[in-house]
């Protein structure tokens, strides 16, 4: 068994802390990127994504942690060789405002000469780069980033403030160069951006899309439970927890293709006329402990409430996608795992790791979301779908979600670009 | 991309020995001949982490990084190309 570390052919953090003024922005976090899987890193503002990218680009020096690229273990002075492996885009500026846009691309390597050509820039290889509009700017960056042909590119925030015509653009090229053996790390692959990126190519998933955010907003409404008083009116009303505990149990049982039963329908499909979406995002869930705003969250929370009545519970969240005019299941999702105080952040997992579902077309097979309790060592996860599959983790400071198996995504996508050519997507997200 | 930097430290050298060599002229009416080559001296080993500094602030070196173009080694040329013109200076 190899231990993910000295395994050639890969770039891997390991453990790695990182303190700043006594602030902890990294808590061992762990990465492994190999060639031809993409990564995406999620995380909230603050979350680290960017420190994680700066320590394995060499800019920040960890507290404590390595940093390994095809089993050579590295250090800052190596910066130069570090770079023989990787190409970095910062979240900052790459190139400066002062230099001409045409000697800037004739000083990375030829395979960058082909944005001589670009119809983006070619009328204005004399300005200089500072003349470009901030998202011009971005396009140019990430295209000599790429043309440096390292075998991990790192990229943070890499479609920040660029139009949806060039992210279409970048997308496409992420795509070319993911079929090439090569690690791609974007930081914060925000669903709303692949949103921009979808309309483009899909308007009817993008609706799709757009239907299910508005319902994770607003969908507990259409159930009975509001924002406010969902603890209390689920303690106080019998029938009601009767009912989404049957819903909730309905909800585990699930499978694709399987049907809405009679009662919910109209449910849905006030839920559908409200948001004008085709496809909507249902979540059950039982989860005792989740706080905070947000619809998803009091559902789970007024579901949790009837949830302790349930035998232990291995499944803490379930969300499906179902189709509002004919009631079916199109793809189902599960959060299997231990109850450990986690679950606010294991609803926040469960409507990202749907909502990216849904750019693959709703046809994506289970995820599986890891709670904080089965970090650090090895665990079998059970989804609710009855599959199973083993799962290491190490050191990884939050969640790691395995998107698909399926190999029979869509590659039109930003969900395309989280995932490899062999239909594996991983995402890794920090707190 | 080397010659931008390269621009940006010969500017600043060239500021640094008008002030260097500027400077006793006016204060102490020494001649400029005389204080012009310590000028060219000094500016030249004081431009290399005013370079450093200010590539940093722009946070341009992920850039030169990307490159691999070593840090101290642009430095190490560029203050060795600023004493060669000192040299040449000297030579005429």
């Amino acid at each position: 068994m190899t231990d993910g570390l000295t395994n050639s052919r890969a770039l891997v953090l390991d453990a790695v802390f990182y303190e700043v003024a006594g602030r902890r922005i990294l808590a061992g976090a762990y990465l492994r990127a190999e060639p031809g899987r993409v990564l995406g890193l999620l995380g909230r503002n603050g979350s680290g994504k960017s420190t994680l990218l700066k320590i394995a680009a060499g800019q920040l020096r960890p507290t404590s942690g390595l940093v390994i690229v095809d089993g050579e273990r590295l250090h800052r002075p190596s910066l130069r060789r570090r770079f023989a492996h990787i190409a970095y885009l910062p979240q900052d500026p790459l190139l400066p405002g002062g230099v001409r846009i045409g000697a800037a691309i004739r000083s990375f390597p030829p395979a960058a000469r082909a944005l001589l050509d670009d119809p983006a820039l070619r009328a204005r290889l004399d300005g200089r780069v500072g003349e470009l509009s901030t998202g011009e700017q971005r396009y140019l960056e990430f295209r000599l980033v790429l043309a440096l042909g390292r075998a991990y590119t790192l990229l943070d925030e890499p479609f920040t403030g660029v139009e949806p015509l060039l992210i279409e653009r970048m997308v496409t090229d992420l795509r070319e160069h993911a079929a090439q053996p090569i690690a791609f790390v974007l930081s914060s692959v925000d669903a709303r951006q692949g949103l921009v990126t979808r309309r483009g190519a899909d308007p009817e998933a993008a609706a799709s899309f757009d239907g299910a955010a508005r319902l994770w907003e607003h969908g507990a409404e259409h159930f009975g439970v509001t924002l406010t008083d969902a603890r209390e009116r689920v303690a106080a009303d019998t029938a009601l927890a009767a009912r989404l505990l049957a819903v909730h149990r309905w909800s585990l049982e699930a499978r694709r293709g399987a049907t809405v039963p009679e009662a919910l329908r109209p449910a849905l499909q006030a839920a559908s006329a409200a948001t004008g979406a085709r496809r909507l995002l249902f979540v059950s869930g039982t989860s005792r402990d989740s706080k905070g705003p947000g619809a998803l969250r009091s559902l789970a929370v007024g579901i949790g409430r009837i949830g302790a009545q349930m035998a232990p519970a291995q499944v803490a969240l379930n969300a499906l996608v179902v189709d509002a005019a004919t009631g079916a299941v199109v793809s189902t999702h599960g959060w299997a795992g231990e109850m450990d105080g986690d679950n606010e952040d294991a609803v926040d997992a469960v409507a990202r790791a749907v909502i990216f579902a849904l750019f693959s077309g709703g046809d994506a097979a289970p995820s599986v979301f890891l709670p904080r309790s089965l970090r650090n060592r090895d665990a079998t996860v059970r989804t609710h779908a009855g599959t199973s599959r083993d799962v290491r983790t190490r050191g990884l400071d939050g969640y790691t979600l395995v998107l698909s198996d399926s190999t029979r995504i869509p590659l039109e996508s930003l969900r395309s670009i989280v995932t490899e050519p062999g239909g594996r997507g991983v995402l890794h997200r920090l707190r | 991309m080397i010659a931008y930097f390269a621009r940006g430290y010969f500017a600043l050298l060239a500021a640094l020995t008008a002030l260097f060599a500027a400077a006793p002229v006016l204060f102490s009416n020494a001649p400029l001949g005389a204080t012009l080559h310590a000028a060219l001296l000094w500016a030249g080993v004081l431009a290399a982490p005013l370079t450093y500094a200010e590539v940093r602030r722009r946070k341009l070196w992920p850039l030169l990084d990307s490159l691999r173009v070593s840090r101290l080694g642009l430095l190490a040329a560029l203050t060795a190309a600023g004493q060669l013109l000192h040299l040449a200076f000297l030579a005429l």
